[in-house]
């Protein structure tokens, strides 16, 4: 069996690598890992979402 | 991944005291057997109150939680009852306890009002708080997909709804089994970066307004996005409005569409009645026509007599007319006669009559004259002619024949209003208990609710259009930022940058996933079927965009109407397909679920429920599953056997399984 978890990051990648190579494949990553332990938790979701993309814009303004 | 280790139960339902099942941790399939109404739905309601703190009946209705307790214990003064799970998550191990107990102070509840309810949710040695035992337990076993882990026979029935379009209960096992298959992840990204997006959009309006040189673009921007969310908030209230009306009306159509018949019917019996009321008037308008020549109808009985009459009177006018002409012959000949006499010579050849002669023309003279002393009855001439014409008068034109027509016809509209009356009481018999004006209270109100949402549309769409052009409006002032702007701008522009991107970025992932999705749920659907049906003509299966599956005919043909047989075994293949597809994963637990198929199928179904799952526990009755059966199919898949043994009525034991 296919891990479905590595399915669903997959397809997410291929996009990314093929329409959006400036995102960094661990900022999508680490939003979908938010969005998968808070589906029930909307709110939740959206702050941790929220905080990995300022974690991103501040890495690249130092 | 979820895996179950044991389950205890302590006075739930049948089960008396403290009962436990050990599940083997190797991967494979638990059985328990148990007759009707030993507490197989029970087991598997143990585990469904003990991840979600409810009971459903068969029905699908809540249970009271007053009434799941053991009754024997309750009767020994014993109140309350208990769930214990123990299972690893993501290799975790976790005790969950759920149980129900009388509040303080209640010695004998009799509702759930007098129950209170406590949940523990233990992992290792430590307890976890609250707010952490409910994150965790929602992400264990999600209520919402619990229909593919927890199921009977009648739930893979419903699995049918997913072919309809637009029924209300397959749109939501749509929505169950994108959630089962990790589409909410996607959706719900999406969702925020939209949401994170239009906060950036809004910082960076407000860093443009923070520096001179860009403030009057600042503000422009600012006024544009703060008007985009008064149409986005109306537009927003627009479609829960629309959403709301259109659920109503969905089911509002789902209850007509099962009243059809009925409807029907109740459509056959107005046609009717109207029938009726044609008919009705047809026979009045014919009565009044037969009344009319009724009123002339006496005359038509003097007929014959009448004209026996006219004929007699015809007869004497004959007579008069031809005496009258005799008169009037014998007249000219007089004359003729009296002067020959007067002359003595022959009027015609001017000769002199001889005496002979003469007296002969006297004779003559004297009958004729004799003759015309009998007068013509002028009077009785005219008087007849009078009444002739009277009696012709008399005379109607004879109707017989029409109310004869008349009389047949309504014979007809006798009989044909007797059967339309008939099938109407027999439309009533069949109509009898069902509230008529309900009926007709739903198709106005459907049919109402249709207008309203096709209003709500045309607003939608204007909101839409109105968005759009904003948010174009939008953009081009940004790119008029882009050029200008200072380093707080640039921050901010990066930010919305990088969620538009994001965003961009998942909206395409959902098409692709889910297009992704629906083929390997297809393909392995397919591939489980193939091994679970018997019949070798069926090619494949086929699916469309909710998930719903046909099965396609080595003619390539789809099966239009299947079997509940067949639609156990389609349901099954669709559950094998979900798990192997879907992120979250745990053990399926069945009750019952070999009651519509034959042998030939049960026996494939159980060789292949080791490929449905990783752990499978089944609740069968011996006639369902024979152990023999199940054992030569298993083998070594067979993890456990159980049996749940009767005590009493009210109390089942759960033992090991031995012949």
């Amino acid at each position: 069996m296919t891990n479905p978890m590595t399915e669903l990051e997959g397809t997410v990648e291929r996009v990314r690598s093929k329409l959006f190579p400036e995102l960094p494949s661990d900022l999508v990553r680490s939003i979908l890992q938010s969005e998968s332990e808070c589906v029930e938790s909307r709110t939740e979701a959206m702050r941790l979402v929220g905080a990995a993309i300022q974690a991103f814009l501040d890495s690249q303004e130092t | 991944m979820l895996f179950l280790h044991r389950i205890t139960v302590e006075n739930f339902g049948p089960f008396k005291g403290i009962q436990t099942i050990d599940f083997p941790p190797e991967p494979g399939v638990v059985l328990i057997y148990g007759e009707n109404m030993r507490g197989k739905t029970t087991l598997l309601n143990a585990i469904r109150y003990a991840f979600y703190g409810y009971v459903r009946s068969r029905g699908d209705h809540e249970i009271d939680l007053a009434k799941i307790g053991n009754w024997e214990a309750a009767a020994e003064g014993v109140y309350g009852f208990r769930v214990v799970l123990e299972f690893d998550y993501k290799g975790t191990p976790y005790e969950l306890t759920r149980q129900c107990r009388p509040r303080p102070g209640i010695t004998t509840p009799v509702s759930s009002l007098e129950y209170a309810q406590d949940t523990l949710l233990r992992c290792g040695a430590d307890v976890l708080g609250p707010e952490q035992r409910d994150r965790i337990l929602a992400q264990v076993l999600p209520e919402k997909i619990s229909r593919f882990f927890l199921f009977d026979g009648e739930l893979l029935q419903q699995y049918e709804e997913l072919l309809r379009e637009e029924s209300n209960m397959g749109r939501q096992i749509k929505e169950s089994i994108e959630r089962i298959l990790g589409v909410p992840v996607l959706t719900n990204a999406r969702a925020d970066m939209r949401e994170l997006y239009r906060d950036a959009q809004g910082q960076e309006g407000k860093a443009a307004q923070r520096d001179q040189r860009t403030r009057e673009f600042g503000n422009h921007h600012q006024a544009l996005i703060d008007e985009r969310t008064c149409h986005e908030s109306e537009l927003l209230r627009l479609a829960g409005e629309r959403e709301a009306l259109y659920s109503r009306w969905k089911a509002i159509e789902d209850a007509l569409k099962k009243s059809e018949r009925l409807k029907a019917l109740l459509s056959e019996r107005d046609a009717l009645q109207n029938d009726i009321i044609v008919i009705d008037q047809k026979v009045t308008e014919k009565r009044a026509r037969i009344r009319d020549l009724m009123v002339e109808a006496w005359r038509w009985l003097l007929h014959p007599q009448v004209h026996d009459l006219i004929r007699a009177m015809e007869v004497r006018i004959e007579v008069l007319r031809a005496k009258e002409t005799e008169f009037a012959v014998a007249s000219e000949k007089l004359k003729a006669t009296d002067a020959a006499i007067d002359s003595g010579s022959c009027d015609s050849c001017k000769r002199p009559l001889d005496p002979e002669t003469l007296i002969t023309f006297r004779t003559r003279a004297d009958s004729l004259r004799a003759l015309l002393k009998e007068k013509v009855p002028a009077e009785e001439f005219t008087a007849l002619l009078h009444r002739l014409a009277t009696l012709k008068e008399f005379l109607a034109p004879d109707h017989t024949a029409v109310l004869k027509e008349l009389n047949l016809s309504l014979d007809d509209l006798r009989v044909e209003r007797a059967t339309k009356l008939d099938r109407i009481e027999e439309i009533q018999e069949q109509t009898r208990n069902i509230d008529e004006s309900e009926i007709r209270k739903l198709s106005s109100d459907h049919e109402r609710i249709g207008q309203e949402i096709a209003i709500l549309d045309q607003g939608i769409q204007g909101e839409t259009r109105i968005i759009q052009e904003l948010t174009d409006s939008i953009r081009r002032v940004q790119n008029q930022l882009d050029r200008l702007g200072g380093a707080d701008l640039a921050k901010e522009r990066r930010r919305r940058e990088t969620c538009e991107h994001l965003l961009n970025l998942f909206d395409q992932a959902v098409g692709e996933y889910r297009d992704r999705l629906r083929s390997k749920v297809e393909e392995d659907a397919t591939s489980l079927f193939l091994r679970l049906t018997t019949e070798s003509d069926y090619l494949k299966l086929k699916i469309n965009e909710n998930y719903g599956l046909t099965i396609i005919h080595k003619d390539g043909v789809a099966i239009p109407v299947r079997s509940a047989g067949a639609e156990h075994i389609v349901a099954l293949s669709l559950m094998g397909a979900l798990q192997r597809n879907a992120p979250l994963r745990g053990p399926i637990i069945m009750d019952s679920p070999f009651g519509r198929l034959d042998q030939g199928h049960t026996t494939r179904v159980v060789r292949s429920l080791p490929c449905m799952a990783d752990q499978v526990l089944l609740l069968v009755y011996e006639a369902e599953l024979e152990p023999r059966l199940a054992r030569n199919e298993l083998m070594a898949q067979l993890k456990g056997e159980y049996k749940l043994v009767r005590k009493s009525a009210r109390h089942s034991v759960i033992q090991p399984y031995t012949e």
